[in-house]
């Protein structure tokens, strides 16, 4: 169950109950000018489960999550309705929740190779993905991303600019092109594209994603991060989605790799 | 609540400043990445300042609602605490 919640007081988000309870776990936070609080997993009377800083990699708060639902067989136990899911879905969910062999399993035959295909790109076995996606699998979004995760950016943009308007990644498949074209250095096409998408798709995953690469994309080399403003739209430094700016870490996919 | 994790690099940052995108993820696991609300989900109060995020994260508001579907499904509870004096339009 997620709760959000303000820790400020009199704030429309503030909640009472929730913050004596965070701060008997964490008295810092009980006060004024408290430093920025982790994200916390309880159970459902309260006591603490496991914590995390808000700042973590989302590989860190992935491992947090796997280790939270793998450590209770009630929550990584397939229920009734994620049975009826798809191959593909339910191939996915064991994944999520780190059951690597049960979702290989699940796909293990030839009509589910794109589904495979993914499990195998997040596993770091490219060559594997490739083999897996074969010739006669029709998917360039898949194909283009598994080159991006790959390093191969020249052979992703060739593979994602191919990607359809009506084709249900689009969004992904630009949000990556303009990956591949920042990793190779054209960081004016890369803004071009994030900049696309998020006219084209508005409020959407890969518009955030575009959003955060685009705000991260101006920061000069060497430089500070980029200033964010408060000062509104007039200022010219809003994002694209109109966000004052990004705090916290930098999207990781235009970290430098080739 | 089950904890639904989507490995796919959706990863959204909403408008949730330094939530990590990976806990956004409750999107229903599919090859596709499933379109996130162009609305506030009905379990977000109509005044509450998270009606704004779009992550697709089913929050379930306020603590004591929190606490008692937990109880009740016998799940964790996912606490994100912030604290910038959240306004109601989301700013702070």
């Amino acid at each position: 169950m997620p709760l959000y919640f303000d820790l400020g007081r009199g704030s429309p988000a503030g909640d009472a109950a929730a913050k004596k309870v965070i701060a008997a776990i964490d008295p810092r936070l009980a006060g004024q000018r408290v430093p920025t609080p982790d994200v916390f997993i309880l159970d459902p009377d309260g006591k603490l489960i496991d914590r995390t800083s808000n700042y973590a990699s989302e590989a860190k708060y992935l491992a947090l999550l796997r280790k939270v639902v793998g450590a209770s067989k009630a929550l990584s136990a397939e229920t009734e309705a994620e049975a009826k899911r798809s191959i593909a879905e339910r191939s996915w969910l064991r994944y999520c929740i780190g059951d690597t062999e049960a979702a290989m399993k699940l796909v293990a035959a030839e009509k589910d190779s794109l589904a495979r295909a993914r499990i195998l790109r997040w596993e770091r076995k490219f060559e594997d993905a490739r083999k897996a996606l074969g010739k006669h699998v029709d998917s360039f979004a898949e194909r283009g991303v598994l080159e991006v995760f790959a390093a191969k950016y020249a052979e992703a943009s060739a593979l994602l600019t191919k990607v359809g308007a009506k084709d249900p990644r689009h969004a992904e498949a630009q949000y990556f092109l303009g990956v591949a074209r920042f990793q190779q250095g054209k960081t004016k096409d890369a803004q071009g594209v994030w900049n696309g998408v998020i006219k084209t798709y508005g409020e959407n995953a890969w518009s955030y994603r575009s959003d955060w690469a685009l705000q991260n994309s101006k920061a000069k080399p060497g430089g500070g991060p980029v200033r964010f403003t408060t000062t509104g739209k007039k200022s010219g430094r809003n994002s694209g989605l109109g966000r004052h700016g990004y705090m916290g870490r930098k999207n990781p996919d235009l970290l430098r790799r080739s | 609540m089950r904890l639904k994790i989507a490995l796919d690099t959706v990863l959204l940052v909403g408008r949730l400043v330094g939530l990590p995108a990976v806990l956004a993820l409750v999107l229903a696991p599919s090859i596709q990445a499933e379109e996130p609300p162009s609305k506030p989900l009905p379990t977000v109060p109509d005044d509450h300042p998270v009606r704004l995020d779009r992550t697709g994260i089913r929050w379930v508001l306020p603590y004591e609602r929190t606490q008692a579907t937990a109880r009740k499904t016998n799940h964790p509870m996912l606490i994100k605490a912030v604290a910038f004096g959240t306004t109601k339009s989301g700013c702070w």
